[in-house]
């Protein structure tokens, strides 16, 4: 799993490859970055079946608390719970151990809609 | 831009309201379909702190509260804040219509210098400020703490603020100190909060507001001096205003709300609230 090989939204979302259908979600870099130190995260108890733009979290940062969407439709079927005691995870590793949840697709051609990494950096770049 | 108010026929029908209606209607006013920005200029009738979403309030509150104090959550992120004899501020804007907003750091600069702007007009003092002496992630206090770029005088925090962002809207909320009288706030948290704030305290709440408003006859008058000089500044960010009640068939949807922000004290304080 790499970031190249993810799928972007315009909220600075990613998932990964799906495998088996299910994808990890987490938010980007350039998210992480803007939100500050996080301090606290949200997170629904699994399983959850969440409408794509429907908010499936909400990250406490030091001074906003920001709402994540489903970036597509789907289940969320399991949370980082590694992130329970080390909210830093999302600051530190975006892309890797700082995930936070599982979404079971609806329907994988929905990825087809997201953009690629290149299309997200030049969307950053807009 | 819409200033939203409560009319005097409407909370005459309501009654004296709580903290936690005001946070209530702050996340009714994020929650709505925004098609231009909302203003709100207000005080809490009586003493109230408010608790930024993911703190626990029953870590942080002594066992025995002061008398007549309130409490709430507010819906944005942040620390412990107590609204006494302050201005309060809402400002929710729809995203896609102001993408000079966009992004935590950029919107909190835009704000806070729109801010300074008008009270500047009060004290030459006040200033941006944004240090690392008192960026301590566990002091749950938020005036004292200048983590992102704030308004100061003299090195005490004059105003904190807050924000919540979603994918529609964003709201930023905040307290303007006009008086210090941070010491309930001190005596509602727990000792070892207590002791943490008193020593900061020392330093911080030295120089306020307070001087520059002096003149004011009386606190309704320094926030009505206040809240004016304010309003003129967001209108000439956002254009002129006009002004709205909250609707009372509305009132019932804050309520419903209200009910989620409330934080409810019975002999001990609740572990644990979330919305």
């Amino acid at each position: 799993m790499s970031k190249e090989t993810y799928k972007y939204t315009k909220d600075h979302e990613w998932l990964s490859a799906p495998v088996d259908g299910v994808c990890k979600v987490g938010i980007s870099d350039h998210a992480q970055e803007e939100m500050g130190d996080i301090v606290h995260i949200e997170l629904p108890e699994p399983p959850v079946s969440l409408d794509k733009g429907e908010a499936a979290a909400t990250i406490e940062s030091v001074k906003a608390a920001s709402d994540v969407y489903a970036p597509v439709s789907g289940e969320l079927v399991k949370i980082n719970e590694d992130l329970e005691d080390n909210f830093q995870l999302i600051n530190e590793s975006p892309y890797g151990e700082g995930w936070l949840f599982e979404l079971k697709l609806e329907n994988t051609s929905d990825l087809d809609e997201l953009m690629s990494f290149d299309e997200y950096q030049e969307f950053l770049e807009s | 831009m819409i200033q939203l108010k409560l009319d005097s026929k409407l909370q005459a029908r309501i009654g004296p309201l709580a903290g936690s209606f005001h946070m209530a209607l702050d996340r009714f006013v994020y929650e709505s379909e925004l098609s231009e920005p909302v203003l709100r200029l207000y005080w809490f009738e009586r003493p109230c702190l408010t608790f930024g979403i993911s703190q626990r309030p029953g870590e942080l509150l002594a066992d025995k509260l002061p008398e007549g104090l309130d409490f709430s959550l507010r819906i944005s992120g942040g620390k412990c804040l107590l609204h006494e004899s302050g201005l309060t501020y809402t400002f929710a804007w729809p995203r896609k219509s102001f993408p000079e907003l966009e992004g935590l750091v950029p919107s909190y600069k835009v704000l806070t210098e729109l801010i300074l702007e008008s009270l500047k007009s009060f004290d030459s003092k006040l200033k941006m400020q944004c240090d690392s002496k008192f960026q301590e992630k566990t002091n749950p206090v938020c005036f004292l703490e200048h983590n992102v770029e704030t308004i100061s005088r003299e090195g005490a925090k004059i105003v904190g603020s807050a924000q919540k962002r979603g994918r529609k809207n964003c709201l930023q909320h905040g307290e303007i100190r006009l008086f210090d009288t941070e010491t309930s706030l001190g005596n509602s948290l727990k000792s070892g909060q207590v002791e943490e704030f008193e020593e900061a305290s020392i330093e911080r709440i030295g120089s306020l507001f307070n001087r520059s408003v002096e003149n004011c006859s009386s606190l309704f008058e320094a926030r009505q001096e206040v809240a004016s000089q304010l309003l003129k500044g967001f209108q000439k960010r956002f254009g002129k205003s006009r002004e709205n009640s909250l609707e009372s068939t509305l009132v019932r949807e804050v309520q419903e709300y209200q009910k989620l922000l409330h934080i409810p004290l019975g002999e001990q304080p609740a572990k644990e609230v979330c919305p």
